[in-house]
């Protein structure tokens, strides 16, 4: 059987291949076929899993428990799905508006806040935030405050815990205040003999690397992981540390044993156990970074500028908008390099195949 | 002989590419990965420092037609989380034909790695819905995928006891040939504010690298080239000794470059030269 599928997974690809030198009939056929078994495939799935599994079981469970509320809802809803049919039938083809009042209706609401929120703002946000200074701290402390937490406290039982933290750090509140994680970025410049290569690569940490991170305000913990990266000559330091937070008096407070090792497996809510994740994320490419995130600024600016028409593109401004036809241009380019490179491994993964299975069949 | 070039039949460019491609495929010519994209640098690290028993959700949202580029990337990541003793949910948010690619990787790579169906990993499927299916789990899971692909009930799937909605998913991954990146980033991360990483083809990458530099995804893979440095690094860490379809891949997709681009600037030299020959006959 597998054989078969092999030897039809050979055939329908030369098929499709022949279509290079000319239009045939081999390709017409699996085109066809393609086409046929795709749209039969797509209805099965729909009705099976779709009807009669979300819906039509539902109803039937519904009915069997006597659940009377939840059978009315049901049939309400496929009542008003079949509603979309009356479009062709021309008296009643009005009724065909209120099926598509509904999704269009539930669909903007829904899609509107958070396609502003993640398409729009977090993308500016992320163009402008080489400004970004200490007030990120600031923000956080605030968001934090806003939800009743003592920050200012916890900060202070951290420094207690020999947890230094920079004051560069950024406080962010993961899924509704169940987790904390402080994030502490540190980027500084230091000397090959501080690093010792040959130490870092069997994952110790060299005491003058130590020395220069105390240097800049970041006392590592014991428990310090080192992850090499072999390329560009990048390591991370880990410094992972889990504290059981409980409430007292209202405050966020630590537990006097707080363990050193990451703990992240799933707690009920009810726990408040929470996790923090302390981390410094140091490489050589900080410049690199800063100049990448200026030519970001630049060319949204100038992209924004050619796109602006209220003003004539001369002077100044033809100026800007000339280099945005630059970036627009190297954009398009880019995005045009990655859809050949996607084209092509199309073709890789086909020529791969024609190769693992022709000696296949052959036993090979 | 230039105006000959120029009106080349295209079947002979075709039948170049066939052989750039068909030599290095069989005779097997590796090519080192010599740098490592941070985009899947990042989606690396975020799995690596998670701890054995952590959950990951990996959604395949693509068909047979682009498994070229992200099966490698699913059986890598499948390859990373199995060795570090991770559980994985496996689902079809937005395309039906991928339940039985999903599944049969699944199955392969636990088996290398010693894991079982249940306690270790399960494979819920395709259900029809779309975005309500997203929202609903982050509610209840079990909601939508009542059962898994075998139509057994999640309540009897071990794992599955002690994870309910995405509060209980360390990260999910999205590998996906369709527009569900914009979905899962606006309405999972957005509303759930749940981690949340990518693999994609190479036609989409550039619409989303802005994602990845709002944070609001921690990494994404880039097509093949995306796998064929998964693959690197997991091997480095001797997580796997299977050799993976995207470092093959690449390997062959280097000589195609390289090919492609000595074709577009031989073309643009005869062009040019054309267009000068005609401008002195003028």
């Amino acid at each position: 059987m597998a054989t078969l599928g092999t030897l039809i997974g050979i055939a329908l690809t030369l098929c499709v291949f022949s279509f290079l030198y000319k239009d045939n009939p081999f390709y017409t056929f699996a085109e066809h076929l393609f086409v046929g078994l795709a749209a039969g495939y797509s209805i099965i799935v729909q009705i099976e899993d779709g009807f009669i599994g979300t819906i039509w079981q539902r109803l039937e469970l519904s009915i069997h428990q006597g659940k009377t509320t939840e059978m009315m809802i049901i049939l309400v809803a496929i009542c008003t799905g079949l509603l979309f049919f009356t479009q062709f039938i021309p008296d009643v083809s009005w009724l065909v508006r209120i099926p598509f009042a509904i999704t269009i209706g539930y669909g903007a609401g829904f899609a509107i806040p958070y396609t502003v929120e993640q398409d729009i703002f977090k993308h500016v946000y992320s163009t402008i935030r080489f400004n970004e200074t200490q007030s990120s701290l600031k923000d956080n402390i605030t968001d934090l405050l806003n939800q009743g937490e003592s920050t200012a406290d916890l900060q202070l039982q951290f420094k207690d815990n020999g947890l230094v933290l920079t004051p560069k750090a950024e406080i962010k509140t993961l899924k509704a205040s169940r987790k904390w994680e402080i994030r502490d970025r540190l980027q500084f410049t230091i000397n090959d003999s501080q690093v010792n290569q040959d130490k870092l690569n069997q994952k110790e940490m060299p005491d003058g690397l130590k020395l220069a991170f105390a240097k800049a305000g970041f006392e590592l913990s014991p428990t310090t992981k080192i992850k090499i990266w072999k390329h560009d000559h990048r390591w991370q330091i880990t410094d992972n540390r889990t504290f059981d937070l409980r409430r007292l008096n209202g405050k966020l407070v630590l537990d006097e044993q707080w363990v050193y090792t990451v703990k992240r497996e799933m707690k009920p809510k009810e726990t408040q156990v929470e996790v923090l994740n302390v981390y410094v994320d140091f490489f050589h490419r900080g410049g690199w970074q800063v100049f990448n995130m200026c030519l970001i600024f630049v060319g949204v600016i100038c992209t924004l500028t050619y796109f602006f028409f209220s003003v004539e593109h001369r002077g100044v401004v033809g100026g800007i908008s000339k280099v945005g036809v630059i970036f627009i241009m190297v954009g398009f380019g880019a995005a045009f390099g990655n859809t050949v490179m996607g084209r092509v491994s199309l073709l890789i993964g086909r020529v791969t195949f024609l190769i693992k299975a022709i000696p296949s069949l052959f036993g090979g | 002989m230039i105006q000959k070039l120029l009106s080349l039949d295209r079947r002979w460019i075709f039948l170049i590419i066939a052989v750039v491609v068909f030599v290095p495929a069989i005779l097997k010519i590796p090519v080192p990965v010599s740098t490592i994209s941070n985009s899947t640098q990042q989606l690396y690290d975020t799995i690596e420092g998670f701890e054995p028993g952590e959950v990951v959700m990996i959604s395949l949202d693509y068909g047979p037609s682009s498994m070229a580029e992200l099966q490698p990337q699913l059986t890598a990541l499948l390859h990373h989380c199995f060795a570090k003793d991770l559980r994985v949910i496996g689902i079809n948010w937005a395309v039906f034909d991928s339940v039985l690619l999903g599944q049969n990787e699944f199955d392969r790579v636990a088996r290398l790695h010693g894991k079982t169906y249940g306690p270790d990993y399960c494979y819920l499927g395709y259900k029809p819905g779309g975005l309500p299916n997203l929202l609903d789990m982050g509610k209840d899971i079990s909601s939508v995928y009542p059962k898994d692909v075998h139509n057994k009930s999640l309540t009897d799937i071990p794992m599955m006891k002690a994870i309910k909605n995405y509060d209980h998913i360390s990260l999910v991954v999205d590998l996906a040939s369709v527009g569900s990146p914009p979905f899962w980033i606006n309405y999972v991360y957005g509303r759930f504010q749940q981690t949340l990483a990518l693999g994609v083809t190479g036609v989409m990458i550039s619409e989303l690298y802005p994602a990845l530099d709002a944070g609001q995804i921690v990494g994404i893979l880039p097509g093949l080239l995306g796998a064929a440095e998964y693959e690197y690094l997991i091997q480095d860490a001797n997580y796997t000794m299977e050799g993976g379809d995207g470092a093959t891949g690449m390997g062959i997709q280097s000589f195609l470059h390289v090919a492609l681009i000595l074709i577009i600037v031989f073309c643009n030299i005869a062009f040019f030269i054309d267009r000068r020959n005609r401008s002195n006959i003028a």
